[in-house]
């Protein structure tokens, strides 16, 4: 975009100034003509001719503005102080012998710093002149001086680069320095026009003084260290710097006569504009999206719209509601205390920064004013904590409660300032094993498109939607939409009907397959009360609300539950089970604490209500259910976890499966994993290139599939592997098993369980191996306690023979009396399942089976990992032939074996053959 | 044989093409699917949206059907064909690449462009790949001696290239040598 300048020939060439006054109703400039001239900026007045000051000799150097009166300094070495409003000289101040470089209000009014070409800084106080406190420290002529916008602090800055900090108030009564900063800035002479400009980030926070190197040193404040540089952004040296009012913002300028906006919290430059000739002076506007500027022509420049909110979606530079989040501030100050510091409200007669006790105050109670304006997952608004003193403490530890979030979306790219998308973007709103349903803005509607991996069973379609949906979830059965209640702003939508209200808040949902007569349907919500999350299982659509509700209608539209629940962040859904995951209060170290609630929809049951634990400092990135109904989540630190026995009362546990930031390690790539769903032994997920690369983008990426391995110790031993293998394939294994029974489908699945049990002891015979070899006796019983077939315990005395290890021999014998033989069942049945669940503990049951998945019991080669294809498709192949002999035996399996039964085990397990046969 | 002389001595492409179909290749079917029984071999199971290993004729033929969408290899990025380019600019022997390569890239080029990403960038890359094998193939027939050839690393369409030649050229040399040879013990 071209930027909207308006110049002006303000004074003769040489080094000009320019300041705003304080309400921004006029811009004060100053040149070597030693003229001051004063412009309206009022519309109706900015034309109109300047009025000009005379009273100054020689060259102007510096300008300093309060909210009554400005006053201007000059290489005359006076100092003269005017009236803001008349324009009247009222005094003289200063009458210096040396040219005067800079002066500074202090954030009062009360005094005036004035740095001159001499090594000592004065202080004179404004109303009695008499009384001046000179402040000495600095070896070379001091070129620029600035209060802190608090009134604690004075900052100065020398010829030699030295900055110091002076303490106004410090112990032992006087100014004292309390750090000095050698050579921070480049070295100079008192007539450059490098300016080695210091200046205080409004809130008092940091201040920003030109380094070395072309760029620019935050220095922290209490710790005077420098805690953040701008770089890479100028070709020459800065001539002066200046901060936007809200702090957001930093306008530097060069001898070349570039002018950089930087976003000091992204720390890169947003806008920048070149200039004919070297800047001299620089000046935002108090409460617009203005910058003014005056270079070595004598020229005033006013530019407009400086930042480019609209195209980059960037907050206000002045106005204070759209700051820099929490987290930001502590990361680029380190600062806890006032985590609220960059957001603070702060109206029009509250906006000169000068008012230091003010300011101070405004800190302690600062108001709570999220809009939503952080592009989540959602843009949904966060759960409101209330706004009274004892929240707003709660509210001040929690480090980051986290956003509800819907599973799967994304947000828009490109937004303009109002948050709003440009045309023609899109978003996912749900990704997850059955589809993809996703969004284009169209600017008065949107499109939504629905389209599915499986095009043989449902057909893709698309809709248009002029309600802009902007939380979808996509089951096997149907695909529901909602959005937020929103203002309607000229939106002619339902025939004009809600052209003056609000639009409420929506329920849209849509059955697949045929269509049958209530194949959609759509509710309304009531005045205040708002979706925050949603999802749909086979049975049922989930909703949470703002009003803390659950609310739970059976796809056909009915209306069957609704519950209370607070702080929603997530739901997710299968068969007919609910994951919901909720703020369930404060941790000890102030960290939100996550609880979730497993929920049959059905039956309406609480199954299990567990803690949500993610990785330390980690959110919760995504949830959801396993092909085989095992509830997962997944964090942004990359470990995947699932909620192990959620049946069974009071036993649930997660249990981490997979460390997406280890495998992108060992992977060497730089890249992480956005989850799309879980098999029984891979995730399925998008892998996206890149640290910033946060979402998967358009077109629709590939999923890919990664091996899960659990995090155990020493993962590069082949027996580690084997260890591993076997845990995650038991807790599998044990949760189908639970699943098949919950569903009354233990006769279906058995073939399918015992098969785990089989494959399963294959692994620990294969360890019980290992141990054997380096005799480890007592770890090879431990693992035969695991086994869970008796036949797979003759195994384990053919090894242990093998190996010479009779005493082993004799004790696998006894397990496998004390195991099997009191017990009814042959071993066709395992052990698992005679002692845990006939015995077990009582197991919540559902109607709707859990397991019916298609893709439950797959097997597909990883795509990841794959060290050669046909190697897979051969041992793939070879397992099967392996399968179908063990199950082919297990029809005809009699104690006793027979023959062939041998030759299977001989396959099964590594045992050389001469000691089977 | 019935086939002309010039025939018989080498594949044609189209032949080596049908032969490289046999390479494995992932695909995302957008179909369910248990198994394709086929005489020697059964592939799949196919269930969207896991991908299934199939050979490439089947998934050039799915495609072409609009039924699945074809996963390009590891080695078929921009990235990774930079680095082979790269490498193959620096180095005098042959890099290592897919035998098929030639083959696979075409295929896939002609009949899944819209699953490749940067494929412009992808089709400037493997044409300087090419160029840049051919070169050192050329440099390689200089050093033809009749007692034996080093063809490392050479894919199946560049051996399909160089055969005719480099055989008579070699069969040659050899009777030279052999004539060499007995002239010596003449004298």
């Amino acid at each position: 975009m071209k930027p909207s300048l308006n110049q002006r020939y303000a004074h003769a060439e040489g080094h000009t100034v320019v300041k705003y006054t304080v309400d921004g109703s006029a811009i004060i400039t100053a040149g070597s003509d030693s003229l001051i001239r004063v412009f309206k900026t009022a519309k109706d007045e900015r034309d109109a001719a300047a009025t000009t000051i005379d009273k100054h000799s020689e060259a102007i150097q510096s300008i300093a503005v309060h909210r009554t009166s400005f006053a201007t300094a000059g290489d005359d070495g006076i100092v003269c102080v005017f009236g803001n409003s008349t324009l009247d000289f009222e005094k003289m101040l200063v009458r210096s012998i040396s040219a005067v470089r800079m002066i500074s209000y202090s954030p009062t009014g009360s005094k005036i710093a004035v740095a001159s070409d001499e090594e000592t800084i004065r202080m004179f106080n404004v109303n009695d002149i008499s009384i001046v406190i000179p402040i000495k420290g600095h070896k070379k002529f001091v070129k620029c001086v600035e209060f802190d916008p608090k009134g604690d602090f004075l900052i100065s800055s020398a010829c030699d680069g030295e900055v110091r900090v002076w303490d106004l108030d410090s112990p032992e009564g006087g100014v004292s320095c309390i750090a000095t900063l050698p050579s921070i800035a480049p070295s100079t002479d008192q007539d450059s026009n490098i300016r080695a400009t210091v200046s205080w980030r409004p809130n008092g926070a940091a201040f920003a003084v030109p380094g070395k190197n072309k760029d620019v040193q935050l220095i922290g404040r209490g710790t005077w260290q420098p805690i953040a540089v701008l770089r890479d952004g100028h070709d020459e040296n800065i001539t002066t710097l200046d901060w936007s009012p809200n702090g957001n913002y930093l306008a530097t300028a060069t001898t070349s006569g570039q002018v950089c906006i930087w976003d000091v919290s992204e720390k890169e430059i947003v806008a920048k504009y070149q200039n004919a000739i070297e800047v001299s002076g620089l000046s935002w506007h108090p409460t617009g999206n203005v910058l003014a500027f005056t270079d070595r022509y004598g020229q005033m420049t006013t530019w407009e719209d400086v930042v480019p909110m609209q195209e980059k979606t960037l907050p206000h530079p002045a106005l204070a509601h759209a700051t820099i989040s929490h987290e930001e501030v502590d990361e680029l100050f380190g600062e806890r205390r006032e985590p609220n510091g960059g957001r603070r409200q702060r109206g029009i007669d509250d906006m000169d920064r000068d008012d230091g006790e003010d300011n101070m105050s405004d800190l302690d109670d600062f108001v709570i004013d999220d809009d939503g304006d952080e592009m989540g997952a959602s843009r949904q608004h966060r759960p409101t904590y209330g706004a009274n003193a004892n929240t707003s403490v709660i509210q001040q530890l929690l480090s980051a409660p986290q956003q509800p979030f819907q599973s799967g979306s994304t947000p828009y790219k490109h937004t303009n300032d109002r948050g709003e998308p440009l045309e023609g973007e899109r978003r996912y709103l749900a990704f997850n094993m059955v589809g993809v349903v996703y969004t284009i803005f169209q600017g008065t509607h949107s499109v939504i498109n629905v389209e599915f991996h499986d095009k043989s069973q449902n057909r893709n379609f698309h809709f248009q939607d002029y309600f802009n949906y902007s939380m979808a979830a996509l089951g096997k059965k149907g695909a529901v939409f909602a959005v937020e209640a929103s203002e309607s702003v000229q939106r002619e939508n339902d025939e004009g009907e809600d052209q003056l209200g609000r639009n409420p808040s929506r329920i849209y949902y849509r059955a697949l397959g045929g269509i049958a007569d209530n194949a959609e349907w759509s509710m309304r919500l009531p005045d205040g009360e708002e979706v925050i999350a949603l999802a749909v299982n086979d049975v049922s659509v989930i909703v949470a609300t703002s009003a803390n509700y659950i609310r739970i209608f059976t796809l056909s539209g009915l209306q069957v539950h609704i519950f209370n629940l607070s702080n929603m962040v997530a739901i997710a859904a299968a068969a007919d089970l609910a994951l919901l995951v909720y703020h369930g209060g404060i941790g000890v170290k102030g960290e939100p604490k996550l609880e979730c609630l497993i929920y049959n929809t059905d039956k309406m049951e609480t199954i299990q209500r567990s803690v949500m634990v993610t990785s330390p400092g980690a959110t919760i990135q995504w949830i959801g259910f396993s092909e085989t109904s095992l509830p997962a989540s997944y964090d942004s630190n990359g470990i995947l976890s699932v909620l192990f026995k959620q049946r069974r009362p009071d036993q649930a546990t997660w249990v981490p499966v997979f460390d997406g930031s280890k495998v992108a390690q060992e992977r060497g790539l730089d890249e992480h994993y956005w989850p799309v769903g879980l098999l029984r032994d891979q995730i399925m997920c998008l892998v996206l290139k890149g640290k910033t690369n946060q979402y998967p983008a358009f077109p629709r990426p590939v999923i890919s599939n990664i091996i899960l391995q659990m995090p155990f110790l020493h993962m590069d031993t082949e027996t580690t592997k084997l260890e591993e293998s076997y845990v995650r394939t038991n807790i599998m294994s044990t949760h189908e098993r639970d699943e098949a029974t919950a569903t009354s489908q233990e006769d279906e699945f058995h073939r399918i369980l015992s098969n785990a049990d089989i494959e399963m002891d294959k692994t620990l015979l294969r360890l019980i191996q290992f141990a054997c070899k380096a005799e480890k006796s007592q770890r090879a019983i431990d693992i035969a306690k695991s086994l869970h077939l008796s036949r797979s315990l003759d195994a384990a005395v053919k090894i242990a023979s093998h190996h010479r290890m009779p005493a082993l021999a004799e004790r696998f014998n006894q397990i496998k009396e004390t195991k099997f033989m009191s017990s009814i069942n042959d071993d066709l049945t395992s052990s698992f399942e005679s002692q845990s669940l006939n015995q077990g503990p009582r197991i919540f049951s559902s109607s709707n089976s859990s397991l019916s998945s298609q893709l439950a019991f797959q097997e597909p080669t990883p795509s990841l990992f794959s060290p050669s294809v046909r190697n897979i498709k051969l041992a793939q192949r070879k397992r099967d032939q392996l399968l179908s002999q063990d199950t082919d035996s297990d029809m005809d399996n009699i104690p006793g074996s027979p023959a062939r039964k041998k030759t299977r085990e001989l396959q099964a397990s590594p045992i050389p053959s001469r000691t089977l046969l | 044989m019935a086939l002309p002389q010039k025939i018989q001595r080498q594949f044609s492409p189209e032949e080596i093409q049908f032969i490289a179909g046999n390479e494995f290749i992932s695909i995302i079917p957008n179909f369910t699917l248990d198994k394709m029984e086929f005489i020697q071999t059964s592939y799949g199971p196919f269930m969207p949206p896991l991908q299934a290993q199939v050979p490439l004729w089947l998934a050039v033929a799915l495609k072409k059907n609009r039924k699945c969408s074809i996963v390009p290899p590891t080695w078929f990025t921009k990235d990774n064909l930079q680095a082979l380019l790269q490498n193959e600019e620096d180095h005098d022997e042959f890099a290592k690449v897919p035998f098929h390569y030639m083959e696979i890239a075409h295929m896939l080029i002609e009949v899944a462009p819209d699953e490749i990403p940067d494929i412009e960038h992808i089709r400037k890359l493997l044409k300087d790949i090419r160029e840049c094998r051919q070169r050192k193939t050329r440099d390689l027939l200089g050093k033809v001696d009749g007692t034996r050839l080093e063809l490392h690393n050479m894919s199946r369409m560049e051996l399909n290239e160089i055969r005719p030649l480099f055989s008579a050229a070699f069969n040659e040399m050899t009777k030279l040598q052999f004539l060499d040879n007995q002239d010596e013990v003449m004298e």
